[in-house]
């Protein structure tokens, strides 16, 4: 037992396995929530100010954080100002994990103030944000290179690291199973009705063809058990290569298909960014490499970044 | 082993007992409730708001589609109402807009968040309409419920965000405010089953939720 838990445990402290796609995620991550930021500028006072027509339901008056609250409120304009300085550094790397954990507390904030505008997708991108902390995200994309660790602490920051890339690994996996099981004991869904009332509802009706779409009964049960399917399967198999590739092509399609035809869309970008977690680093630098070639930014291999 | 790498190896033994405990938590709170869930809950609802997640998307699915109606009369002589829905409209709206309409997104999420909130408030304690087999929710019912929380402060909060939105829109149909009365009204219109999909002659029964009296609208 103890040999087997000290192997484990040398595995992990080895390497930083996700070093490449951390560092991406980290910079998408905050390109994302600066572009939320922009298509919401118009409606940052309804969302957060106090002029608006929204009355905040807040937590207790004598809560210490209430005060916050109220400050950030009738602040707004600088809590904003603050929030985008603080993600401008994470983007670059700068203040690293200091950044890092205070841009995972104004995004909580941030979702504290206005409850009703939030997503699974704000959700998700707030508990990646938190593993993103203790993440060595640090080797690429930055602004000012890393100092090289002594072995000792290079070997525990290697270990964070890669279980904070679990964790966000396990947290998809996770958002998929939980969703799996609460459908699969749904009367709506086990019948295989589901996506007919989905697709109906007018909030979601994304295009005019939902309404064609819909009335088709073999399409309604095969969409509904696909997506039942894929919910329980993907968590189990994606840590099996031979898997890997398909099931990571069916989320690909289940979420291209919820943004198009329910106009969820922040949602399904946060589910898609975490996918690349499940690639090696070497795959990771080949698709970006590749990529980077294709567009002529990059003339140099990325190991070498 | 030397002194360092006994220091690396306890620290690397406690990161993976913390490592196994959250996650363990987090999967039980994850899943359907269960009494492990409630008790992590109960002894840790800072770790439960903050981290535990429970991820149903679209489950149970709806079977009906909300109305919101704002019904305005004088409030003098009472005389003629108008009646304006609105949450139909913002879907429309809405999806005229895709996928560059997160204006109209922000409005959805804000109003409907607040009906919701309020039918919760009011059907906490008793089955959902949708579950009721008659055509028409107890109005009686509905009454008694508004009155028990009526002090509330997220009951409050919700219904003046809800007036404070009909005040916008009646502006935006250029109906004067002065002197009127307003009763908030919500509904929720059955889709048509599935079974009955094709049934040429099925007829969706809206039932109402959610009930104001007639109220002063001020300025």
């Amino acid at each position: 037992m103890h040999r087997y838990i000290s192997h484990y445990i040398e595995l992990l402290q080895k390497e930083n396995y996700k070093s490449f796609y951390l560092a991406f995620l980290r910079v998408a991550l905050c390109c994302w929530l600066l572009k939320e930021l922009f298509i919401n500028w118009d409606s940052l006072d309804l969302l957060y100010g106090t002029s608006a027509f929204v009355e905040a339901n807040a937590v207790s008056h004598r809560n210490f954080i209430y005060g916050i609250f109220t400050l950030a409120k009738s602040h707004h304009g600088w809590f904003i100002f603050a929030y985008t300085f603080v993600i401008a550094l994470n983007l670059l790397g700068v203040g690293k994990h200091i950044s890092a954990t205070v841009l995972f507390l104004f995004v909580c904030l941030l979702q504290r103030l206005n409850m009703s505008i939030i997503n699974g997708g704000d959700i998700l991108a707030r508990m990646i944000l938190f593993y993103l902390i203790f993440a060595g995200s640090y080797h690429h994309f930055v602004l000012f290179k890393e100092k090289e660790d002594n072995t000792e602490l290079k070997k525990i920051r290697n270990l964070i690291s890669n279980f904070a890339a679990l964790s966000i690994m396990l947290q998809l996996c996770m958002a998929y199973f939980s969703a799996g099981i609460y459908k699969l004991i749904d009367p709506v869904w086990f019948r295989g009705e589901a996506t007919y009332y989905v697709m109906s509802m007018e909030r979601y009706t994304g295009t005019g063809w939902n309404r064609y779409i819909v009335h088709q009964r073999w399409f309604d049960y095969i969409a509904n058990y696909a997506t039942l399917l894929f919910e329980l399967l993907f968590p189990l198999l994606v840590w099996k290569k031979k898997f890997r590739r398909p099931l990571l092509a069916a989320g690909l399609l289940f979420h291209a298909f919820i943004y198009v035809f329910l106009m969820i869309y922040g949602f399904e970008v946060v589910f898609v960014l975490t996918y690349g977690l499940f690639l090696s680093n070497r795959q990771c630098h080949n698709i970006f490499y590749k990529l980077a070639s294709y567009f002529r930014f990059a003339k140099q291999p990325l190991s070498a970044l | 082993m030397n002194t360092k790498n006994r220091d690396v190896y306890i620290l690397s033994c406690i990161a993976i007992v913390i490592f196994i405990f959250y996650w363990v938590a987090i999967f039980i709170l994850a899943m359907p409730v269960t009494r492990a869930s409630e008790i992590i809950s109960h002894r840790s609802p800072f770790f439960t708001n903050t981290f535990g997640v429970s991820w149903t998307l679209f489950t149970p699915p709806s079977t009906f589609n909300d109305r919101l109606y704002f019904i305005v009369r004088n409030g003098t002589n009472h005389g003629l109402a108008d009646t304006i829905e609105v949450l139909e409209n913002i879907a429309l709206q809405k999806q005229r807009r895709a996928p560059f309409n997160q204006k109209e997104n922000v409005i959805d999420h804000l109003v409907n968040n607040n009906v919701w909130n309020l039918k919760k408030h009011v059907w906490l304690n008793k089955k959902k309409p949708s579950q009721i087999l008659s055509s028409c929710a107890d109005s009686l019912y509905i009454a008694s419920a508004i009155a028990a929380i009526i002090n509330k402060r997220a009951y409050t909060a919700n219904l003046n965000t809800l007036t404070n939105y009909a005040r916008m829109v009646l502006q935006q149909h250029k109906i004067d405010r002065n002197g009127k009365e307003i009763k908030i009204l919500i509904t929720e219109k059955q889709i048509r089953p599935f079974g009955q999909m094709d049934d040429n002659n099925f007829k969706p029964t809206e039932i109402v939720v959610f009930e104001t009296p007639f109220n002063m609208l001020a300025n």
